[in-house]
């Protein structure tokens, strides 16, 4: 039996109000892989990511990451997991340094054993002169920055993000690339990444699902999906095809 | 199995981010922190010293009181009475747990327990107040004013901190009770049956039942109590320890129901970011600019069968309650000056402060459309003044018409007009000081129970413009009154007069001050 380190098994989620937003969705993730997940808006990705992250209860279906479930034993599956969301909310009267040993605090860490790691991610992102700042003076880029610091000292095993380089310029575009990267290959982390920049998502993840009303519509490495769609355009251009049936 | 170390780790950086960080790391705490310490020195030194000349204001409307049959014991029983009210009504109510939502998105997906975010959530709504004591400048200096006494006021404070952490906790505690329990409608007529019974019980005997004592009494007491001059201050002190006893008894409990909380009996609760209007109707309407911002913000919004039909209801309530007090307790040989001078505009100016800052709040959500799409600000301002100013004329005839039922004298509501031109102005500075403020930091802030109120420093100058408004229109207005009702009514036609021309001068300035001003989300 293959190991994943993210089952999502027929997942369906209503919300009140009648919204069908999971529709039977289907995704496994492999360790070491950096996932895509692609779809038009209202696709179910955000609501995807949530339930991953423990923040929403699918109504039917089995989520397991690294063969815990977020549901049943909450704790324990969101050890293995960092969450980027996609709205940049942070506490907004901690300063950067207070707000990334909150992070590591919650996770019974030492703040010593993973200080240089910080300033290392701190001054790629370029905020060391900004570490000691409330997270209400910056500017939503750079929050976006220490969200996905506090998300990579970590070292989880499947980051979870939804939109991560929203707001970033392009320095921090490519040492978030960078990071990541290194993090899959050295430290066999997993990613799971929610975006609409396709050129990204073409370039940076080793496998693609693309997502259209709550269920999963194509699946695989982006010459695998490009060879389903008949076509060897760009991803954007497949992406569209398919969506649009 | 609980993690203590999670636990305080949550609640020491909720606490940092709440009330410890803006205090100590922005400015305006930091002179707040200095403002409170230079008053009490000062009122510590003259009290010690003797210097009051003047009996404390509270000393000199214990007779008024008195005659109305209220003492430190039936207040208590009265703000149990309204606390029972609230149980009731949060018993009732349908909504979720609100938190909000950076806690939601960036604590909530962590490897956090629900039970032990609760647990550090209801220790920081217990220990915040405390904590955020400096910032609580209008409750320190109410204190002072009532009592002339420093210790006294300080102890007021904390008492009026014990019912704000009480509220968040009877909110915290029965939304569980009523999601998790299964037991709403036997606390239902559990509660109902307490207030119908203390209700039947008054009738029988004449005064306020001590059966309203039940629930919440050692709260009710701790907040009345450092303002009974009667009440020794270490007694005060010890029905201080006594109330938050009860608060802490009533956290366990509720830590214990979040044994059973789940992730969607939490709800995020998102403010500013991306709001528009929500909640109305889509309509298509044809006019200038100037006169769709006035109508959508002004007219439309307050001249509204919902609106009045309320402001009819209230009315009718306060004139059945001044019927009923003047029935029961008679009427008062004369009216007390420092009653209707101070404690009257105090307490209005109170109601009015809290309302204006859950409307300012309120449009404060889409006031970026205003700023993207309004040629001039200058209709925005106009609006919001006149909804102010609405909302202070229509609180005065409330307290008005409750005192002219209670006097027997009709001529009392004469006095509705001064504050049509007094409420332009309240509003106008209102506003002025918001733009001003909401420029440098976020001002407004949402509170756990769901409630939007404004923040620290400026919350205190807001407070302060409007009681100081209000003393000095009902000082004037009420003088007049004791000259004769043709001195009253010359008064009040000249403020009718004024109000257009100082609307119209100060809308200007107020929107010339919102085109000015980045407001800060």
């Amino acid at each position: 039996m293959e190991n994943y380190v993210l089952e999502l098994i027929d997942l369906r989620k209503t919300y009140p109000g009648g919204v069908k937003a999971l529709n039977g969705l289907t995704i496994r993730v492999k360790p070491g892989e950096i996932y895509g997940l692609i779809g038009p808006n209202g696709a179910g990705k955000t609501t995807t990511l949530k339930i991953i992250a423990g923040l929403l209860k699918p109504d039917h279906g089995v989520v397991r990451i690294c063969g815990k479930s977020p549901v049943k034993d909450r704790v324990e599956a969101l050890k293995n997991i960092s969450y980027v969301p996609e709205n940049p909310l942070v506490f907004k009267n901690l300063t950067v340094t207070e707000f990334l040993k909150f992070v590591v605090g919650l996770r019974s860490m030492k703040w010593e054993n993973v200080k240089d790691h910080v300033d290392y991610l701190l001054e790629g992102f370029n905020l060391t002169d900004k570490k000691n700042k409330l997270l209400i003076e910056l500017s939503r880029g750079m929050i976006q920055k220490v969200l996905v610091t506090a998300a990579l000292i970590v070292k989880p095993r499947l980051l979870v993000m939804d939109e991560p380089m929203a707001g970033m310029d392009p320095e921090a575009q490519y040492f978030f690339k960078q990071t990541v990267s290194d993090l899959v290959e050295k430290e066999g982390v997993t990613a799971l990444i929610s975006s609409h920049l396709l050129d990204m998502v073409e370039k940076f993840c080793t496998r693609v699902g693309i997502i259209s009303k709550g269920k999963l519509v194509a699946e695989g490495r982006i010459d695998e999906i490009k060879k389903m769609a008949g076509r060897e355009e760009s991803l954007e251009k497949v992406f569209l095809e398919i969506v649009r049936g | 199995m609980l993690r203590p170390r999670v636990i305080l780790t949550l609640f020491w950086y909720l606490a940092k981010n709440r009330t410890i960080n803006p205090l100590l790391k922005r400015r305006s705490g930091q002179a707040m922190i200095v403002l409170v310490t230079a008053i009490f020195i000062i009122n510590a030194v003259e009290y010690t010293q003797n210097l009051y000349s003047s009996p404390s204001l509270l000393v000199s409307m214990e007779p008024f009181l008195h005659s109305l049959g209220l003492n430190h014991v039936t207040i208590s029983l009265i703000i149990s009475a309204i606390l029972i009210a609230y149980t009731i009504y949060v018993l009732f109510r349908g909504k979720p747990i609100y938190i909000p939502e950076e806690i939601y998105e960036t604590v909530l997906s962590q490897p956090v327990d629900l039970e032990e975010y609760m647990l550090a959530n209801i220790l920081e709504t217990i220990s915040g107040p405390i904590l955020l004591l400096p910032a609580f400048l209008g409750l320190a200096l109410f204190g002072l004013f009532m009592t002339n006494d420093p210790l006294r006021a300080i102890l007021f404070m904390f008492g009026s901190l014990i019912i704000l952490s009480a509220v968040i906790i009877i909110d915290t505690l029965f939304t569980l009770v009523r999601r998790k329990t299964g037991r709403k409608r036997l606390f239902i007529v559990l509660f109902i049956g307490i207030l119908v019974a203390s209700v039947v019980h008054s009738l029988v005997i004449h005064g306020y039942s001590p059966i309203l004592a039940l629930p919440y009494m050692p709260i009710a007491y701790a907040l009345v109590a450092p303002l009974a001059t009667s009440i020794e201050v270490s007694q005060a002190t010890l029905s201080l320890i006594i109330g938050y006893s009860e608060i802490i008894g009533l956290a366990l409990i509720a830590s214990f129901l979040a044994r059973r909380i789940g992730i969607e009996d939490l709800s995020p609760k998102s403010f500013y970011r991306g709001k528009i209007f929500e909640g109305g109707k889509a309509k298509i309407k044809f006019g200038s600019p100037s006169e769709i911002l006035y109508s959508y913000l002004f007219t439309g919004r307050i001249f509204n069968p919902k609106h009045l039909g309320g402001l009819i209801i209230i009315m009718a309530v306060s004139i059945i309650a001044g019927l009923a007090a003047s029935a029961y307790f008679g009427v008062a040989s004369q009216i007390n000056a420092y009653f209707i001078e101070f404690f009257i505009p105090m307490m209005t100016g109170m109601a009015l402060y809290s309302l204006s800052a859950q409307v300012i709040a309120w449009d404060l959500r889409c006031y970026w459309l205003y700023r993207v799409y309004a040629i001039d600000m200058a209709p925005v301002a106009a609006a919001l003044i006149s909804r102010l100013a609405t909302y202070c004329v229509g609180a005065g005839l409330v307290m008005l018409a409750g005192l002219s039922a209670y006097f027997h004298d009709p001529s009392m509501i004469i006095i509705t007009a001064f504050y049509v031109p007094g409420g332009v102005i309240a509003g106008a500075i209102q506003l002025m000081i918001l733009s001003y403020m909401a420029s440098k930091k976020q001002v407004i802030r949402e509170t756990p129970a769901g409630i939007y109120t404004v923040e620290g420093f400026t919350a205190v100058m807001l407070e302060i413009v409007i009681i100081i408004i209000f003393m000095s229109i009902s000082g004037l207005a009420f003088y007049l009154h004791s000259i004769s009702v043709e001195a009253l009514a010359i008064g009040a036609v000249i403020s009718l007069f004024t109000a257009y021309p100082l609307h119209r001068f100060l809308r200007r300035i107020v929107g010339d001050m919102m085109t000015y001003y980045d407001i800060l989300f």
